[in-house]
């Protein structure tokens, strides 16, 4: 094959112009004040027609969902169905204001998808095509980040999805979510985030409006340890018993990874395994664990939810726990 | 994905690809922290690649479609032409060039050299016809010529 010099020195080119070719293409429409009212009414029309069609919030994660599905090529037995509860409000946002508008947990995992509407000044100083983002997302209850990210900008809002995991109690009331600093990230230097609004903007999660999909549970032993393990649509959740400290210590990691464990499908499949080893890093979204008591719970977290109808056990450091429907 | 079957155009080669690219992340990542985490991941993935097509070329194996980047291969094909210039001042004055175009065209040239996406791709991308990708490719290519030459790059 013929590559030549040229083609070579291509290869070593600076990684941000690598990741301007790679992102999103998000198209921004603007209107002169003469078809502001027009473009109003419109949108009153087709929010309601949206309403009456029933595209909610929860539409929305699902759809944030399947993209992700598309674009790792996750596994046929992942679901884009989001296990998701409505949040959202008919209220339309008001200018650096912002909104959860659809919720899935399983009460160890939380994806929430947030609207905001940013102030007009601040779209205007947004560089053409930059993408509108806060410069950090976090929550009050000490989970492990996940991920956060723009996921589109429609109508003069933004939507944004924020993850965290390895939760191990839920509130009883609620959960704050705090986005700091609306702005974009810079092309001119990697890394530089320009914030343009200082001001806190907080989304609140109550947690009696969560709805918790379905488990699967089993137990199993390895190397010693008694295990349980629990399957929801959203993770898996992994408790260890007396003599964790070996057993992780003899893993020759700090604590367990997605590589410990494998899915065991009805058809057979095992996902993890072998030449499926790879889908395993696709499929799992991060880890997060802690220690409740004399055992070492440890938390893995799917990056979209998978049908846990076809999950029969998990393997986990090489020891089988076969599942079957929590009562 | 989107690299490996640019370069590989089969199913098949390209997951094979991914599989031992991943493992080549997953040795390299615990050492090292990357500044971008999908550069680093995509320049893995594009060298695995490479490596595959140039093997299977070799065995008169490889799929159908031209890798882009063999429509650069007229300049600088190898160390006999320019001997004196060094790999890393290529790609010193590569970089100074992509800073020089317009962001569009730069976004058009990164994607077909380095993603090597083929032409219908980009256009499909970015909102282009086919024929504007590939006249602006071709002038693109003939003002890289010409920078390279101002800079003492003889090509």
């Amino acid at each position: 094959m013929k590559r030549g010099r040229i083609a070579e020195a291509f290869g070593q080119i600076d990684e941000k112009y690598i990741e301007e070719a790679d992102a999103p293409v998000i198209r921004r429409k603007r209107c002169g004040k003469a078809l502001l009212t027009a473009a109003v009414i419109c949108l009153i029309a087709l929010g309601t027609a949206a309403c009456a069609a029933g595209i909610s919030g929860i539409y929305r994660l699902k759809e944030y969902f399947e993209a992700t599905r598309r674009m790792y090529s996750l596994p046929d037995f992942t679901a884009s169905d989001g296990y998701a509860s409505e949040l959202g409000t008919d209220k339309v946002l008001s200018e650096g204001c912002a909104e959860a508008v659809s919720v899935s947990s399983d009460g160890h995992s939380l994806y929430v998808m947030i609207d905001y509407r940013p102030f007009e000044e601040d779209l205007e100083k947004l560089p053409k095509d930059a993408v509108g983002n806060f410069r950090q997302a976090c929550d009050d209850i000490g989970a492990c980040s996940g991920h956060w990210d723009t996921v589109s900008f429609e109508n003069g809002v933004y939507t944004f999805i924020f993850h965290c995991l390895g939760i191990d109690k839920m509130p009883e009331d609620g959960i704050t979510i705090s986005l700091n600093g609306f702005g974009y990230r810079s092309k001119d230097s990697i890394g530089a985030f320009e914030t343009l609004r200082d001001e806190k903007v907080e989304v609140y999660i109550p947690v009696d409006k969560l709805k918790y999909p379905e488990v699967k549970n089993g137990e199993g032993e390895t190397e010693g340890v008694k295990f349980t393990a629990e399957l929801s649509p959203l993770g898996v959740y992994i408790r260890m018993y007396d003599g964790y400290e070996e057993l992780i210590e003899k893993m020759g990691m700090k604590f367990p990874q997605v590589t410990n464990v494998q899915l065991c499908l009805s058809d057979g499949t095992v996902i993890g395994d072998g030449y499926d080893y790879r889908k395993i890093f696709g499929l799992f979204a991060g880890s997060g664990g802690w220690v409740d008591g004399d055992c070492k719970c440890e938390y893995f977290a799917f990056s979209v939810p998978i049908d846990i109808s076809q999950v029969d056990s998990i393997i986990f450091n090489g020891e089988k726990a076969e599942l079957r429907d929590a009562g | 994905m989107s690299i490996a079957l640019g370069i590989l155009n089969s199913r098949q080669d390209a997951d094979e690809c991914i599989n031992d690219a991943y493992l080549k992340i997953w040795q390299a990542i615990p050492p090292m922290r990357p500044d971008s985490l999908k550069g680093f991941i995509g320049r893995i993935v594009r060298n695995v690649c490479l490596d595959r097509r140039e093997y299977l070329s070799a065995k008169k194996r490889a799929r159908g479609c031209e890798v882009p980047f063999e429509e650069l291969y007229n300049m600088l094909p190898d160390e006999r032409i320019s001997p004196d210039v060094k790999d890393s001042e290529i790609t010193d004055a590569l970089n100074g060039f992509l800073e020089t175009l317009e962001k569009d065209v730069r976004i058009m040239f990164v994607r077909r050299y380095w993603y090597l996406d083929s032409v219908k791709m980009i256009a499909s991308r970015m909102g282009f016809s086919q024929s504007k990708v590939k006249t602006t490719l071709f002038r693109t290519r003939e003002r890289l010529r010409k920078y390279l030459g101002e800079r003492g790059i003889d090509v």
